[in-house]
């Protein structure tokens, strides 16, 4: 009896490894991991584009924070996707890895996709994502002080010094931000790290240059005049412009709840051009596709994504969804300009600048909001306590290596 | 002299009614503090906007729309989380009590070459957080062609659930008198038919105990599963619970705690209606 039995263990254990052993015969579909929220419109796009090739599509949802490392792990095992979605910060990571292959890019007419979204792709020439979605900050202004949007910065400053002396606001953001303020040194020719062609050069760090030390500049004139008071963070600036104490603010879509609700009538505009006629650009978020490079079937998959991407398949899936198509002729369209929402942080986001996807890049936030602090209250000169931010983010990185 | 009865009474009864108040405020305040989390979750999920901090404990509008769209909404595939949580986390207990009880019953009865050492090597395995084994075990179930299927879930989580269980049944066995076995071994049973005829009745509380720690610990795992599970079909309701959370800004809070509610809802069922045997299991073995 016992040698029966032992002897059957060993036989059913073995019946059950092997049957998770059989492998499947099915032709193999494309497989997609799109992103949750976007899986209403994505799925019945592929299933169109399944039907007109004949390819089988299977379409999975997905955290969009996990993907890529879902990706990396699942790819050489062979179960991961073709077709995945990601969101900015993780692509420097996956193109290092080799998880991303390039893009065939001849089954794709790129010529109407903002340029922010294919260069922040696009390493040695190669594109790697498609975007599909972009976001980022924008002006939200008062309409019953200015029924249109200021054309020039200077504007911006005269109007904000004219209703300070009444006791109102201007133009509020939280200055010592860096991430928001950034937008005015890009204006004037600052940048974090240096773009290659095809990397960032965490070597040649641009936060002190003159661009930078002109906008800090621009930016303790506010301060000092008061149009920014000290403790303007950001929940203090979109609850005045809810009570309709300030003309403007410095935000992003999701404030936009609270402004409804308080009944202001307001407008997105790109925040105007600065003195040298050049926009102020904030940084900007993206989705992209990407094809895995341990897919098989890299041309369906690009071939996909094209459809994914064109100009009536993302005029569909944004509709249904938030965020922002990164295609201009989208944002031309009718239907689409009469949204502020949309066409609005649209305009201001095909002006943005993304965030260098390097690990070098994560001293560099807290460093400078520092930095701009100590300018503001004139502890150090501005071209001190820039040159001094940027000798630390040295130290840091160096430390990093 | 003796003191009479009275005096006697007045004398130990501050100390006792203090102590009784003293024990009763412990009590009250940490049921408060692991209440109220709760109760705010509850009060949560019939809210109308999307905040989470609040203003009261009361919602001012109680709606059920949140319960209504996790049934509607086609993001939220409620019946379908629920029902892979439910397998997995069932069949895992099962097969951990499968394959637990004969082994525990082996270290508690048995003699054998390397009894000890493998024991205290149990022990030592606990130590490891399973969280940095995530990427040696995704390779083992990617060898055996389990990734993304639940087999591969269970395997981890019933493997997983090997030496503390083991820990717990041999402890409850060794308090159970070897004399009731012995007798029937005498009687002319089996060392099996011992096993299952006698002893296993007898250690019915800590089987419940085992069966569900070994249910509940599935039940709410996020790391593994996600890791593990690719296709949306198999997703668990940890995994669903994070997709609606991990939105483009605004977390959509009174969606995630009716959710969290009707997830909270059957463990809460079941450890109501086995709490005596719970309790019994865990204790009865300390005091024999």
């Amino acid at each position: 009896m016992k040698v029966n039995r032992a002897f059957l263990c060993v036989v059913l254990g073995a019946l059950i490894l092997s049957l998770a052993a059989i492998p499947s015969t099915a032709a193999d579909p494309l497989v997609v991991w799109c992103e949750t929220i976007k899986m209403e419109t994505i799925a019945p796009l592929a299933a169109e584009w399944s039907k007109k090739t004949g390819v089988p599509v299977k379409v999975e949802p997905a955290g969009i924070l996990e993907t890529a490392s879902k990706v990396q792990m699942a790819g050489p095992m062979g179960k991961g996707p073709d077709v995945f979605c990601s969101l900015s910060g993780t692509l420097g990571q996956l193109v290092i890895t080799g998880t991303v292959a390039p893009i065939q890019t001849k089954f794709m007419d790129l010529s109407n996709f903002m340029d922010v979204g294919l260069n922040a792709a696009t390493f040695g020439g190669k594109l790697y994502g498609v975007p599909y979605d972009i976001s980022g900050v924008a002006m939200i202004y008062n309409k019953a002080i200015w029924p249109k949007p200021p054309a020039t910065f200077d504007e911006v400053i005269e109007k904000s010094r004219e209703l300070r002396r009444q006791g109102k606001f201007g133009i509020l953001w939280p200055l010592e931000t860096f991430y928001h303020s950034h937008a005015i040194m890009a204006g004037y020719g600052s940048y974090i790290f240096a773009e290659t062609e095809s990397w960032w050069d965490s070597d040649d760090i641009g936060l002190a240059n003159e661009g930078a030390v002109k906008a800090v500049k621009l930016l303790k004139k506010l301060r000092t005049e008061g149009i920014i008071p000290v403790g303007t963070d950001y929940q203090v600036a979109p609850a005045k412009f809810s009570e309709g104490k300030a003309a403007a603010i410095i935000d992003g879509s999701w404030a936009l709840p609270g402004i409804k609700q308080a009944g202001i009538d307001y407008g997105i505009a790109p925040i105007p051009k600065l003195d040298n006629g050049v926009y102020p650009a904030p940084f900007v978020s993206l989705k992209w596709w990407h094809v895995s490079s341990y897919s098989k079937q890299q041309e369906n998959a690009a071939k996909l994504i094209a459809y994914l991407t064109t100009k009536d398949a993302m005029y569909k899936s944004f509709k249904a969804g938030e965020g922002i198509p990164p295609r201009h002729d989208v944002l031309e369209m009718p239907d689409v300009k009469a949204m502020p929402e949309v066409s609005g942080f649209g305009l201001q986001a095909s002006y943005g600048i993304v965030v260098p996807e390097l690990p070098e890049v994560n001293p560099v936030w807290v460093i400078m909001d520092s930095a701009i602090e100590i300018a503001l209250r004139g502890d150090k000169t501005v071209e001190e306590a820039l040159r001094d931010a940027v000798e630390i983010i040295k130290q840091d990185i160096a430390e990093l290596k | 002299m003796a003191v009479t009865s009275r005096q006697k009474k007045t004398q130990r009864n501050p100390g006792r009614v203090l102590g009784t108040v003293l024990m009763y405020l412990v009590l009250i305040i940490a049921c408060t503090i692991v209440l109220y989390p709760l109760l705010w979750v509850l009060s949560c999920s019939f809210k109308s906007t999307a905040g989470l901090v609040g203003s009261s404990l009361i919602p001012a509008d109680p709606t059920l729309a949140n319960y209504r769209k996790i049934f509607t909404d086609p993001n939220v595939n409620f019946g379908r989380w629920f029902f892979n949580t439910l397998k997995l986390s069932a069949v895992s207990a099962l097969v951990a009590l499968a394959l637990t009880t004969p082994a525990a019953y082996a270290f508690s009865r048995m003699r054998f070459a390397g009894r000890r050492q493998t024991l205290i090597g149990f022990m030592i395995c606990q130590m490891f957080p399973g969280f940095m084994a995530i990427v040696a075990l995704y390779t083992l179930l990617g060898w055996a062609g389990l990734i993304d299927t639940h087999l591969g879930l269970i395997v981890l989580y019933a493997g997983g659930a090997i030496p503390f269980s083991i820990w717990l049944l041999k402890g409850y066995f060794d308090s159970v008198p070897v004399e009731i076995e012995e007798s029937a071994l005498i009687d002319g049973a089996t060392k099996f038919q011992a096993f299952t005829r006698i002893l296993l009745p007898l250690a019915r509380p800590v089987l419940y105990v085992v069966a569900l720690i070994n249910f509940l610990g599935p039940y709410a795992e996020y790391l593994l599963a996600q890791v593990v599970i690719n296709s949306g079909s198999k997703w668990t309701l940890a995994m669903g619970m994070r997709s609606l959370t991990v939105s483009q800004f605004a977390t959509d809070w009174p969606i995630f705690s009716a959710v969290s509610v009707l997830t909270a809802l059957p463990i809460v069922i079941v450890f109501l209606s086995a709490e005596k045997y719970i309790v019994s299991g865990l204790t009865r073995g300390a005091i024999k």
